[in-house]
């Protein structure tokens, strides 16, 4: 098989920039687009104040201590939502196969067109790809290539900013080697430490060990790394990732959720909620014939945040032992998860997602749960006809309180 | 501390704590054994879940006491010849070890710092006491249908509970469920029925190994204390809810067979050769007379073995993970023929040996 060839595109500084572009007297000024102090948080920062190493996600109160002079915007996310529909409309001129991963940063496989692009070698695919986004849009983008995904968005995250990198084939073990182990996808903090602990620093250091020795590794990694969760990882060390460029991505979660018209006080009302959201997340998990193995609670409160329009906002999860698409047993995840810890009250919104979906029809034999009778099933199929035929609404369970017109307004539907 | 002690019998007191010493290393001195030295020898192992001491024959020349790494220890006195080994605690928590002309000195950790043995009432008669072999059978029977699902605590032991003169076992992964019962005089009662910890259980069974004689078990709010022969070991209980077991269990079941437990083995062993890996999906076609066992995989191939059985009812065709299967028969007696209860596809199939309704074993079909 020919190795492809996948570039990881990565605008820079994407909101700072778009700011710095539009208002030239903040060009070459330290600025964040965030909320101020003493609650906001940074969202974006330009590359002058990065040298003040400010980060995104930092409290605005350190930002400032770290920068006195630092400039903070409140961010217009409507124009970035627009500059970002502009530089994606670059990206598809480039493949048919583009991967969002943000409002400003994708994926975007060109193997199958590399014709079209004239057999120009990639790294000249990938200059021309900055400069149109740079004659268009007047904005700075870094790309990374190589032939996996993960290999890309390292080269374009060591490239930035403004940068090209591109990763050979034949480069891809010595360009991974001296990374530190925490750069490999799917090794979280918690991994990290375990691997550091085990001996296993840098990305070669995995890479470079026997297959043979691997389950024995990961019995002394510990802390929940299986043999398998091992292989995955030295495989990617060595570069091999069969994941490819997702155009249209399945939908990771499904959710829904509704704002209140008033400020939400009583439980019930939450819990009733809960009840709806989840049987309309389960009736479109049936319908489009998957299961979910994780059960997500959001709860926004009424506490403004610094940022305009946002509200704190709270999500629980759980992990179920199998995968579901049941409403009660969604529901019953989700109240569970309202019980737990207390809640910011009132509550502005409340919505119940499932993730970790799978196709129901793709996995071979489903194993039945014995204390999970299939009535279940039968009942839901039951449900679906009935939905079906005169709407949602139209039949509900009864376990779930009193059947009140609920303040159900605006129902969006998530992911 | 010092004291000399035969090699077997230091050996034979160092192996059951292997298994008990922490494997994660979160306490260091939980990867340690206690060498307590009084009028006679204590060895005792923890990871706070589960304790075990064993009191040995030994020559107490400086009452004492030490710790020191259990692997490294049981390792050591391993490869050591057959005689009188003696040990003694240097400065430094320094254990030294000397047999014959080897002397080897091993770190330890201060005694001091491990965990106390828990109290117990020991006055009170035991909740029972039946015979190793049988404490044995019902573990065998029920453990390995118990969860692994780290996210499911609650069914990751066995439900012990009492009912007149009787013991109960219950061990289930919420796909398949193991049932025994246990004539046991005097029993109980065990007023809310506990859940014993699948390793508290593992070590106990390993305990039992070519035991004789009885092992007595006393149940305290939160713990299972076990005394057998030398040896004594507490297991904390899980704190948790077992489910409703007794109504998932079918009253009757509509189709029943009764095959031979040795053909049925084999063949499902045969067959699942080219089941999918994960999923190891068999078919069991049971018509008048004969059971059909078949799977197939696109990526193995199919095979199907036909068995001769006692059937006279409706045709009827049900899957099954053949593990769940294969798993139970290999704890029923050797000579037994086997009754197979079915329902239909969806429901619950029932597996005991003929003629005893002493245990009973509870699978989900899966759909194929």
């Amino acid at each position: 098989m020919t190795p492809r060839v996948i570039l990881h595109a990565d605008m820079d500084a994407f909101y700072a920039s778009v700011e710095q572009r539009d208002r030239p007297e903040l060009r070459g000024v330290a600025l964040v687009v965030g909320g101020k102090p003493p609650r906001g948080v940074v969202a974006a920062a330009s590359y002058e104040a990065r040298r003040f190493g400010i980060r995104s996600a930092m409290p605005s109160v350190e930002a400032l201590r770290r920068c006195p002079d630092l400039v903070f915007l409140p961010g217009d996310m409507a124009k970035y939502g627009r500059e970002s529909k502009r530089i994606f409309a670059i990206f598809a001129r480039y493949s048919p196969d583009v991967e969002p991963l943000s409002l400003d940063e994708a994926f975007i496989d060109v193997t199958s067109c590399l014709r079209a692009h004239g057999d120009a070698p990639p790294l000249e695919i990938g200059r021309r790809l900055k400069d149109d986004v740079l004659r268009e849009t007047g904005l700075c983008v870094s790309v990374g290539i190589g032939p996996v995904k993960m290999i890309a968005k390292i080269a374009s995250d060591a490239s930035k900013p403004d940068g090209l990198l591109e990763v050979m084939p034949d480069e891809v073990r010595a360009f991974l080697a001296p990374l530190p182990i925490g750069r490999l996808w799917g090794v979280g903090p918690v991994t990290e430490a375990a691997l550091l602990r085990a001996g296993l620093a840098t990305v070669g250091a995995l890479a470079d060990l026997e297959v043979s020795e691997l389950a024995r590794r990961a019995q002394r990694v510990g802390g929940g790394c299986t043999p398998a969760a091992l292989e995955r990882l030295w495989r990617l060390a060595r570069g091999e990732d069969a994941r490819e460029v997702e155009p249209e991505r399945e939908a990771k979660s499904y959710g829904e959720e509704n704002t209140f018209a008033e400020d939400v006080h009583d439980v019930r009302v939450l819990s009733d909620a809960i009840g709806q959201h989840a049987e309309a997340v389960a009736r479109r998990l049936r319908k489009d014939e998957v299961a979910g193995t994780v059960v997500r609670l959001k709860v926004k409160s009424t506490e403004r945040l610094a940022m305009p329009g946002k509200y704190r906002q709270y999500s629980r999860q759980e992990s179920l032992p199998e995968a579901t698409d049941d409403g009660a047993t969604i529901a019953r995840t989700a109240r569970a998860l309202l019980a737990r810890g207390e809640l910011p009250m009132p509550v502005r919104l409340i919505g119940v997602a499932v993730a970790g979906i799978r196709s129901r029809t793709a996995s071979m034999g489903e194993q039945m749960s014995i204390f999970a009778p299939p009535r279940n099933r039968e009942l839901n199929r039951a449900l679906d006809a009935i939905t079906a035929r005169f709407g949602a609404g139209a039949v509900r369970r009864g376990a779930g309180g009193a059947d009140k017109a609920s303040p159900t307004l605006g129902v969006k539907r998530g992911e | 501390m010092e004291f000399s002690i035969d090699r077997n019998e230091f050996l034979q007191s160092l192996a059951p704590t292997q298994g008990v010493v922490e494997r994660r290393n979160t306490l260091p001195i939980l990867a340690n054994v206690l060498l307590e030295a009084k009028t006679d020898l204590t060895v005792a192992a923890t990871d706070l879940e589960v304790h075990i001491r064993r009191r040995c024959n030994a020559k107490v020349k400086n009452a004492g006491a030490a710790t020191v790494g259990a692997r490294k220890l049981h390792e050591l006195v391993r490869e050591l010849k057959p005689g009188e080994i003696t040990v003694r605690s240097l400065e430094n928590q320094f254990v030294e070890v000397v047999s014959g002309r080897s002397r080897v000195k091993l770190v330890g950790l201060p005694a001091s710092d491990f965990p106390a043995f828990p109290h117990g009432d020991t006055s009170t008669k035991p909740t029972f006491s039946l015979p190793a072999d049988t404490v044995a059978k019902m573990i065998d029977r029920t453990l390995f249908a118990v969860s692994t699902d780290e996210t499911r605590a609650h069914l990751g032991g066995v439900y012990l509970t009492s009912g007149e003169n009787v013991l109960r076992f219950v061990g289930t992964d919420g796909h398949r469920l193991a049932l025994v019962d246990q004539p046991a005089k005097d029993a109980g009662p065990i007023d809310k029925g506990i859940i014993l910890p699948r390793k508290g259980l593992a070590e106990l069974r390993r305990l039992l190994d070519g035991v004789e004689g009885n092992v007595d078990a006393t149940v305290s709010p939160n713990a299972l204390r076990v005394q057998q022969g030398d040896v004594e070991l507490v297991m904390r209980l899980i704190d948790g809810e077992f489910p409703n077991y007794e109504q998932v269990i079918p009253k009757a079941t509509k189709s029943k067979i009764t095959v031979d437990k040795n053909e049925l083995l084999s063949a499902l062993r045969r067959v699942s050769v080219v089941a999918s890996d994960r999923a190891r999906g068999v078919k069991l076609n049971i018509s008048e007379g004969q059971l059909t066992i078949s799977a197939s995989s696109p990526d193995f191939g199919e095979a199907s073995e036909e068995i001769e059985v006692a059937y006279g009812g409706d045709a009827l065709s049900v899957g099954f993970n053949s593990r769940y299967l294969t798993d139970v028969l290999a704890v029923l007696p050797e000579d037994q023929r086997v009754e197979i209860g079915l329902i239909d596809d969806a429901s619950p199939g029932v597996i005991r040996a003929e003629d005893d309704e002493s245990y009973s074993y509870v699978v989900m079909p899966m759909r194929l």
